[in-house]
């Protein structure tokens, strides 16, 4: 089965199966037989007098922030890291300087916390979520893998990796990407491990007054779109049975509660994480993830969360994919995006090119112009001047 | 021991079997390939991998010129998409940075675009491409890229350097490739 997102971007940066497993081999090697005992962290104190071995993996975990600061992937938003920061400090105050929450400019449902307190949420898992409550399941999970060092614990996955990214990048000068270098951290853990960190984010969470339903709704917000994309499920949630199992596991758990109910915050979420379904949207057509777009637009339950000019990238997704009767859909779309959003451009730029290429002249120029009335500074201002200047040219 | 000779097989293991790097005299000069023909300039070197033939004068990593000229079907097989005789060169252009920013070795997810606009290049209607990216060690480079589609192919030339000192200095020799490429 074909996996989509984050794991086609390791194989992009793998050097092939050859290299790749050579690289596990070496790092099974130059990794050793680390013996140290890996300590459960209890306070932000427990980091300040760190062995030798929990040093060197601080200082690889620093190496990797660094890492993806400098390529770029860090969605800057100093509102929204705030927000997240406090999450994350009200369900671990004890923690309070060590958690370092960002946000990975990708629109891939994944998340992951590194060795030096380091909590990376994807922005489209952020932007997925429907209230604070569900956020939250998230965070405290991510911020209990930090507090058992779980990427520690699992040194087959990250220590290899990380021994062999550098072992190779020295000797060889070949870059290999902070996806490899983090596969431990990203491609979850063991089985133990998750359900240690379920248990232990599940009562933070609740322990704070969330909704305790919130926790089995992240699962099955990654469930539906795993079963939506025909794909396995992202890392953070490796396989199916287990991820059903899961949420499963987090609805007994609520059960439990002795009372139903809690806080969900579902309008500070929506204002707090601002346009950020916008942008969403925007790295979906970008990354022609059209499968999403679809799946996310046409669910008559999430599309209200999204502003009026989704439906613009609805249509571009009906475009990317190209089935029998997408044309027409892709239309209706623009239409109904230029009725809800009359102020968003883009959707007079894709009608105008469909009458275009239809040949409808005086509709076409019309359309293009409107467009560049509402975005005189678009990028692609000069095709779209160029596209006037032969429809005038040919009337 | 047997740590030292891993490390050591490493390098070789790894970088393969690319092509052979070659200078490009008078004698060579003159290019022809499956698909097109273009003027190198001399005294770089040249070197084919399948469909994408790459110069450079001080290593690719420096200053690169990429000519590609793939089949519609393998036109953007990274982002599974492909290009058509039909497609405008403004569609051309998003789909090559859909492909560029996928790409995650390289730096390209930082991908910035500083100018996108229509050209002519061999009589047909293009898109050429200026972007700016970052590496993880936070060098930037610049890109330059023209494409256009003929009846059967995607052609596609770039040109990569790092923004300071490289990326000015061998400009010219990136538009007389560019205005040498004859399809065929």
């Amino acid at each position: 089965m074909r996996r989509d997102g984050g794991d086609r971007r390791l194989h992009c940066a793998s050097p092939g199966r050859a290299g790749g497993v050579l690289i596990l081999a070496c790092a099974l090697l130059l990794g050793g037989c680390q013996s140290s005992a890996v300590r459960t962290l209890n306070h932000a104190d427990d980091t300040r007098q760190l062995s030798e071995y929990e040093s060197r993996r601080w200082y690889a975990a620093e190496e990797l922030d660094r890492h993806w600061r400098n390529k770029g992937l860090i969605y800057s938003d100093g509102a929204l890291g705030d927000y997240l920061q406090g999450i994350a400090v009200a369900l671990y105050p004890e923690f309070g300087g060590t958690l370092k929450l960002r946000v990975l400019d990708s629109p891939d449902l994944n998340a992951f916390a590194l060795p030096n307190g380091s909590v990376y949420l994807n922005l489209g898992l952020i932007a997925r979520m429907e209230n604070e409550a569900q956020l939250a399941t998230i965070v405290a999970h991510e911020v209990s893998h930090f507090k058992f060092q779980h990427s520690l614990k699992q040194r087959h996955a990250t220590e290899g990796a990380v021994v062999a990214g550098w072992a190779v990048t020295l000797l060889t000068g070949i870059p290999l990407s902070g996806q490899l270098l983090a596969l431990g951290a990203m491609s979850g853990y063991s089985q133990d491990a998750e359900r240690e960190a379920d248990r232990e984010g599940f009562a933070r969470m609740v322990a704070h007054g969330y909704d305790p339903g919130s926790a089995a709704a992240v699962f099955d917000i990654m469930r539906a779109e795993a079963e939506a994309l025909d794909s396995d499920e992202p890392w953070l949630y490796a396989s199916h049975p287990k991820l059903t199992e899961r949420m499963q596991t987090m609805q007994s758990l609520a059960v439990q509660q002795p009372s139903a109910g809690g806080r969900r915050e579902s309008a500070r979420f929506l204002r707090e994480t601002g346009d950020l379904r916008s942008v969403l949207l925007d790295r979906y057509l970008i990354g022609q993830k059209y499968k999403q777009l679809i799946h996310v637009l046409e669910n008559a339950e999430i599309r209200p969360r999204y502003p009026g000019h989704a439906d613009f990238y609805l249509g571009e997704a009906y475009r990317q994919r190209a089935e029998e009767g997408d044309g027409a859909r892709a239309l209706a779309a623009y239409h109904k995006a230029v009725g809800l959003a009359p102020d968003f451009a883009p959707s007079y730029r894709a009608l105008a090119l469909i009458r275009m290429q239809n040949d409808e002249r005086p509709e076409a120029r019309r359309l293009f112009k409107r467009y560049l009335e509402l975005a005189p500074e678009a990028i692609d201002r000069k095709y779209i001047e160029m596209y006037l200047q032969r429809i005038e040219g040919e009337s | 021991m047997t740590r030292l000779w891993l490390l050591l097989l490493l390098p070789l293991l790894l970088s393969g079997c690319p092509g052979e790097w070659i200078r490009v005299d008078d004698s060579r000069r003159n290019h022809q390939a499956e698909r097109y023909t273009v003027s190198l300039p001399s005294g770089w070197v040249v070197r084919t991998i399948g469909d994408v033939l790459t110069v450079t004068r001080d290593g690719p990593n420096l200053q690169r010129v990429r000519i590609r000229a793939s089949l519609h079907e393998d036109a953007f097989d990274s982002i599974e998409r492909k290009s058509d005789k039909e497609m405008l060169p403004s569609e051309l252009a998003d789909l090559f940075i859909a492909a560029l920013k996928g790409e995650e070795s390289d730096g390209l997810p930082s991908l910035q675009v500083l100018s996108n606009e229509p050209v002519t290049v061999a009589g047909r209607d293009a898109f050429r491409l200026h972007a700016g990216y970052r590496l993880e060690s936070g060098l930037e480079y610049q890109l330059l890229a023209v494409g256009f589609v003929t009846e059967k192919y995607f052609y596609v030339v770039s040109y990569t350097a790092p923004r300071l000192l490289f990326f000015e200095r061998n400009k010219d020799e990136f538009e007389h490739i560019l205005g040498t490429l004859a399809p065929i």
